[in-house]
């Protein structure tokens, strides 16, 4: 009886713990969303999830790199839908770039737009990889451990990405231009 | 070379991400993300405890259509067939057990139909023109197809006044298809 009081209240615990990664796990949504209220949702998914199955967790040690493996696959996983709170969306204005000029915001919304469509067109295993590095800001170490691979091939494919995003910008500008 | 001149580009994408990122963490600041998880959470407990008992009354709702269906099935199908004889044997067989039961008890019932029988047997080209063991044949076919609900009275008069010695013929070979057809189905 006691031994499941406290096995809950280990997982309670492990779990505020994993609650101050938040801002990271926010960030990792981010870079496989279209914005910031996609993002929050999503990360508000990743909590729920990893509420639930808190109990399952085997080693404590690896709650970190299970945390972001969680965020990394619901990522993944999503698709949009029409559940998404609106309401949020409608209290937060874009009052942030506001105080930019007018065409200041208008270049950055673009670029920003084609940047996004680019990250979204990168195949599957060097999309994670840009987006726990670029986006999560997460050590090589911990995305080889998040993804099972070596930090060679995190390393390799990291720049893969990052040649693929460049070249396809450049495209784009040129075809602008 | 290659390498440096993707860095370099790369750092522009950089700086466009460190913005967004930077961006997007203030609208997550004023999102006011913990307590909405709490709220969530809690929703979510709420439900998953109203979604068992609603499991639960859903089985009990399942085993109690089972209960009624296998009645039904009882019911209907499984408890007549203990009041059927065990064995229906050959039809032809029960078609002549029935005749002779037929035979049996048609002296003992005072019905109109057993008066009309009585008069063909009285009826003179009867005699006449079929043989004794065709005649009795004749006559216990016609009690037991009337026996059997099929050949109403009406026929049975009409049959009866037009006897005669062609068509005696043709209705007996009628009467005897019709008869085996009728067992045969049944």
């Amino acid at each position: 009886m006691n031994t499941g009081k406290n096995k809950k209240s280990d997982a309670m615990k492990i779990f505020n713990e994993l609650l101050e990664y938040k801002e990271s796990v926010f960030r990792i949504c981010l870079g496989f969303s279209k914005d910031p209220w996609d993002a929050e949702e999503l990360t508000q998914e990743v909590y729920l999830k990893v509420y639930k199955k808190i109990e399952t967790l085997k080693d404590p040690q690896f709650a970190k790199p299970w945390l972001f493996k969680i965020a990394k696959n619901l990522c993944l996983d999503h698709r949009k839908k029409n559940s998404f709170s609106n309401i949020f969306k409608s209290k937060l204005n874009r009052e942030l770039i506001e105080k930019e000029t007018p065409e200041s915001i208008f270049f950055y919304k673009e670029d920003l737009k084609t940047l996004k469509k680019i990250v979204r067109s990168l195949p599957k295993k060097l999309k994670e990889v840009f987006i726990l590095r670029e986006y999560g800001d997460l050590p090589y170490q911990e995305i080889a451990v998040i993804l099972g691979i070596k930090m060679g091939t995190v390393m390799s494919r990291l720049h893969r990405a990052r040649e693929f995003i460049v070249d396809k910008m450049r495209e784009v500008n040129h075809e602008k231009q | 070379m290659k390498n440096n001149n993707i860095e370099e580009n790369f750092n522009t994408i950089k700086k466009l991400i460190e913005k967004e990122k930077n961006e997007a963490l203030r609208i997550f600041g004023m999102s006011n993300f913990n307590s909405r998880l709490h709220n969530r959470i809690t929703k979510e407990f709420e439900n998953k405890s109203f979604s068992i008992f609603k499991l639960m009354k859903s089985f009990s709702s399942a085993v109690l259509l089972l209960f009624l269906f296998t009645a039904i099935i009882l019911a209907v199908f499984i408890i007549p067939s203990f009041f059927k004889p065990k064995s229906e044997g050959n039809p032809m067989e029960k078609f002549f057990e029935q005749a002779l039961f037929f035979q049996e008890s048609r002296t003992e019932k005072p019905s109109k139909l057993k008066n009309d029988v009585l008069e063909i047997k009285s009826e003179e080209n009867i005699k006449e023109n079929m043989s004794n063991s065709y005649k009795d044949l004749y006559i216990s076919l016609i009690e037991l197809f009337s026996n059997f609900g099929t050949f109403n009275e009406r026929d049975y008069s009409k049959e009866k006044n037009s006897i005669n010695d062609g068509y005696k013929k043709e209705f007996l070979h009628n009467l005897i298809f019709r008869i085996l057809k009728r067992v045969k189905e049944g």
